[in-house]
């Protein structure tokens, strides 16, 4: 992968995440994305992995992100949009991982890029977004994916 | 002309006008195109003519598609007619078509043309029981998907039927929307792929996978289209021309289409892609489409 440079204000972003419940459990999606937000890029487990399939399919083709899910993250249990903030954490991880994470293909990390994007869009379209922060994510995810693209 | 054990599945519109163009061409003819007439106009979803009697309101609906599907292919070679002449110089000598196959891509020319055993069927959708009807009576066949929606279980549960379809991807790496996008972003060249269809997205068993040429048509900075032309040009000419490609190559695996050797899909490979995002659409046609004086 081509960049190790980390998003400049991710600390800023894991010090504002959402409070989420400690007792979340399998189907909560603030607790899977602060799962995200906080690991380490470049030690990514099968579990992270699988979370990040389960939110590239909700961006991608559902176009949106509930509160919470069924066990098998298919049904939309609480309809509530996630905070604004999760969303820009999810498109930080997803190219942080795309462009960090060892052992990742490049099919993979496009995807996840692509999914980046989305969850950006998505944020754009909330009621109150907060376009000063989106247009700071979308910056650097346009960096990172134009360094990941140099051949 | 060689009639082949096929019947064509037609939703009108470039892709399907290139199987049958690319067949033709080749010196074949399908045994049969069920031609399907939706009820709905395809760009509005309303329903079409409801004030005329049966058979013109067919007529209207079948008239109503054409000029709906082939709209863009249509404006896009008067508007933007050199550059759709430097797609059809490449990417017709590179996969080795005529002239003629790109001007069927354009709808002009009666169905007929490819076929004479026409059977239109006037339908609300994939779905519709009347279609389902039709293809059990054609049971055993081998009927080439042409679009028109993701094919409901209830046509791929027909005893006797198998649906071939040509996935403009190159399995089992590339599988679901944007194949071509994704085929050259992810491995530096297009590629489509022929399997009988199954369940899930573009997971049957292959008859032919195949990677073709990475091609690129340059333009300069004053005719550049934007991107959305851009993305309708490369659906006009180049996806419909690489998936006709890959149909006509299939072709050559055997002569009893209804059992083709196949080989199964290695499941674990590859990945099912979304709909490209804007940001990276453009990136990617810009090396489809590079800039003239860089090259």
């Amino acid at each position: 992968m081509t960049s190790t440079e980390t998003y400049p204000g991710l600390q800023e972003l894991r010090d504002s995440f959402p409070e989420v419940d400690n007792s979340a459990n399998s189907g909560n999606t603030l607790a899977m994305i602060r799962s995200l937000v906080m690991s380490d890029a470049e030690k990514l487990t099968d579990s992270d992995r699988a979370l990040l399939d389960v939110l590239s399919r909700k961006l991608d083709v559902a176009k949106r992100l509930c509160l919470s899910y069924d066990l098998d993250w298919k049904k939309p249990v609480d309809r509530t949009p996630v905070p604004s903030s999760a969303l820009l954490g999810v498109a930080v991880c997803m190219i942080q991982f795309a462009t960090n994470a060892t052992d990742t293909s490049r099919e993979q990390a496009l995807k996840w890029i692509n999914t980046a994007f989305n969850a950006t869009d998505l944020a754009r379209q909330y009621p109150d977004p907060d376009p000063v922060r989106i247009d700071s994510v979308v910056s650097y995810m346009r960096v990172q994916l134009d360094e990941f693209l140099v051949p | 002309m060689k009639t082949l054990p096929l019947t064509v599945l037609l939703y009108d519109g470039p892709i399907a006008r290139a199987y049958l163009s690319a067949l033709y061409h080749a010196g074949y003819a399908p045994r049969r195109i069920v031609m399907m007439v939706s009820k709905k106009n395809p760009s509005t979803g309303k329903p079409q003519g409801r004030w005329l009697p049966g058979t013109l309101r067919r007529k209207w609906a079948e008239k109503t598609h054409n000029v709906s599907l082939f709209h863009w292919p249509r404006i896009l070679s008067v508007k933007h007619a050199g550059l759709c002449q430097k797609m059809v110089d490449v990417i017709g000598n590179t996969l080795d078509f005529p002239p003629a196959f790109f001007e069927s891509l354009l709808g002009k020319a009666p169905v007929e043309t490819y076929c004479k055993n026409v059977d239109r069927i006037f339908i609300d959708g994939l779905g519709d029981p009347a279609l389902s009807k039709t293809l059990k009576a054609l049971s055993p066949e081998t009927i080439l998907f042409t679009g028109g929606g993701i094919l409901p279980a209830s046509l791929l549960g027909i005893d006797g039927i198998r649906f071939l379809h040509i996935h403009p991807g190159y399995l089992p790496h590339i599988r679901g929307a944007d194949g071509l996008l994704w085929s050259f972003v992810t491995r530096g060249m297009p590629g489509a792929s022929c399997f009988y269809m199954e369940p899930g997205i573009d997971v049957g068993d292959l008859v032919l996978a195949r990677e073709l040429p990475r091609l690129q048509f340059s333009v300069t900075d004053d005719d550049r289209p934007d991107d959305q032309i851009l993305y309708r040009l490369l659906f006009t000419y180049f996806d419909p021309a690489i998936r006709a490609r890959v149909l006509i190559d299939s072709l050559k695996c055997g002569e009893d289409l209804y059992h083709l050797p196949t080989t199964p899909q290695d499941l674990d490979i590859g990945m099912t892609f979304h709909f490209m995002h804007s940001e990276l659409r453009h990136r990617v046609l810009t090396e489809i489409f590079p800039d003239a004086a860089n090259n």
